[in-house]
């Protein structure tokens, strides 16, 4: 019973963070701007079957683009010019094949991939060769791959563990991040994560109005609210209240040390407000896209990659600093 | 490809509605792809039509943009799961969006001289109703 409830979850997680975006009230002021976006690459058109519906994104360091499409279910790759270079994957239940493709993060030598229905991290090189697949006892709601044998791991969990898990390339959990809050109800617990560069986690609450940046794993430097702290809004669907508004769909940080925060519908402009932060949290600016996006993806070379055209384009941003 | 023209005494034809926002949905992706997968493709492409139904534009899109990224979608998703019936894009909005996005079946049955809708996924007595109801 408990595993169609989380397959059921994850379902819910990829409309909630995945799909379009309702507006609501906005509640910020931000100070005078420093950065600003130049739009240096675009991949797939409206009118060419290059992408479909682009979910997880990876770049790797000369700048090569991985994406996941849940569309055709492939794991496709592009140049750093937007060339297409690669795709493997396509549907079905084999090794490297997708059901439901979700998230994507890269390290040096691989690419971690996951599938809704899959409870694991699929392992590809970067030549897009499937080589494994990294069991886990639960459905993964997000990833991070923090080296080529450690991956950060955020698992559905109904009343299980409450804490990001650090695995390393067997499965095998080497440290944990414990101290996520956990406030009653679905999903409540669910986050975004990222490094931030500097050995330590970067974390945004999906369904609350809260960011966190942790040092390590055991010492958290501080948590903030941005849009007043109120509680989402649930709403009972199939006798489960589930939440029916995003706080924040995605976080990074660039090499400077400056951190992105993507807003869900509790922003101005839902999915494409992204709140720059400093290292202690303080608000820089609101950088907004002219497209909702899911993903506000940042590279080693301090380039931004979103969304555009409901998830048939990617976008590449340039981030100027003033 | 031509499409074959609808021969009702040959069995029921049957709408397949599908809302855009089903294509962020893995359950309701799921859903529709469990129902193609039980048509057989002859009744697919002689009992089935496809209808996209549209929400209104987001920010930086137009409806036209909103057509078009429907199509797309559907084709990526229809080339991967080898779906045959035709497509038709409701750009008037003629059909109603169910309140949850998602898919739905309407049953032409002209025989009784009525409409009726089932929502996806299908309970398999549904499923079964439906097969026999276009003529499998």
């Amino acid at each position: 019973m408990v595993l169609p409830k989380l397959m059921f979850a994850a379902a819910v997680l990829a409309v909630l963070a995945v799909g379009p975006d309702a507006s609501l009230a906005p509640t910020f002021h931000p100070p005078k701007a420093v950065l600003s976006l130049r739009e240096n690459l675009s991949i797939g058109r409206l009118d060419d079957d290059v992408l479909y519906q682009w979910t997880g994104l990876a770049v790797d360091r000369a700048g090569n683009i991985y994406v996941l499409d849940m569309m055709d279910d492939l794991l496709k790759k592009f140049d750093a010019n937007g060339n297409a270079v690669g795709r493997a994957g396509g549907k079905g239940q084999g090794p490297g094949e997708f059901l439901a493709p979700r998230l994507l993060d890269c390290s040096d030598r691989f690419l971690f991939a996951t599938d809704q229905n899959v409870m694991g991290i699929m392992v590809f090189n970067h030549d897009l060769e499937y080589l494994r697949l990294i069991r886990t006892p639960f459905p993964v709601s997000h990833l991070a791959a923090l080296s080529d044998d450690r991956i950060a791991v955020k698992g559905l969990s109904l009343e299980g563990e409450n804490a990001i898990l650090i695995l390393d390339g067997e499965g095998k959990v080497v440290r944990r991040l414990v101290s996520l809050d956990r406030k009653p109800g679905w999903l409540q617990d669910s986050v975004s994560f990222a490094s931030d560069g500097r050995g330590g986690f970067l974390i945004a609450y999906l369904f609350q109005d809260r960011v966190e940046r942790w040092s390590d794993t055991s010492t958290r430097v501080w948590a903030k609210a941005y849009f007043g702290g109120e509680p989402v809004a649930t709403e009972k669907i199939g006798g489960f209240a589930l939440p029916t508004e995003t706080c924040f769909k995605d976080v990074s940080a660039d090499s400077r040390g400056f951190i992105y925060v993507l807003g869900g519908n509790r922003a101005k402009h839902p999915g494409r407000d992204i709140i720059v932060l400093d290292s202690g949290g303080s608000l820089i600016q609101v950088l907004t896209l002219p497209e909702p996006s899911h993903c506000a993806y940042i590279d080693r070379q301090d380039r931004l990659y979103v969304r555009g055209n409901d998830g048939m384009t990617i976008r590449r941003y340039e981030i100027r600093y003033e | 490809m031509p499409v074959p023209p609808l021969e009702p005494e040959k069995g029921g034809e049957c709408l397949v509605l599908i809302d855009l926002d089903a294509f962020y949905c893995g359950l309701c992706l799921e859903a529709l792809l469990s129902f193609c997968r039980a048509l057989p493709a002859s009744l697919q492409e002689t009992r089935v039509r496809g209808i996209l139904l549209h929400r209104p534009a987001a920010a930086g899109l137009t409806d036209a943009d909103l057509v078009r990224i429907a199509r797309k979608k559907w084709e990526g998703f229809r080339r991967a799961n080898d779906i045959r019936f035709p497509i038709l894009s409701d750009e008037a909005r003629i059909f109603m969006r169910p309140e949850n996005s998602g898919a739905s079946v309407v049953l032409l049955d002209v025989p009784r001289g009525e409409v009726r809708m089932l929502f996806l996924p299908l309970k398999p007595k549904e499923l079964a109703e439906v097969l026999r109801f276009l003529g499998q």
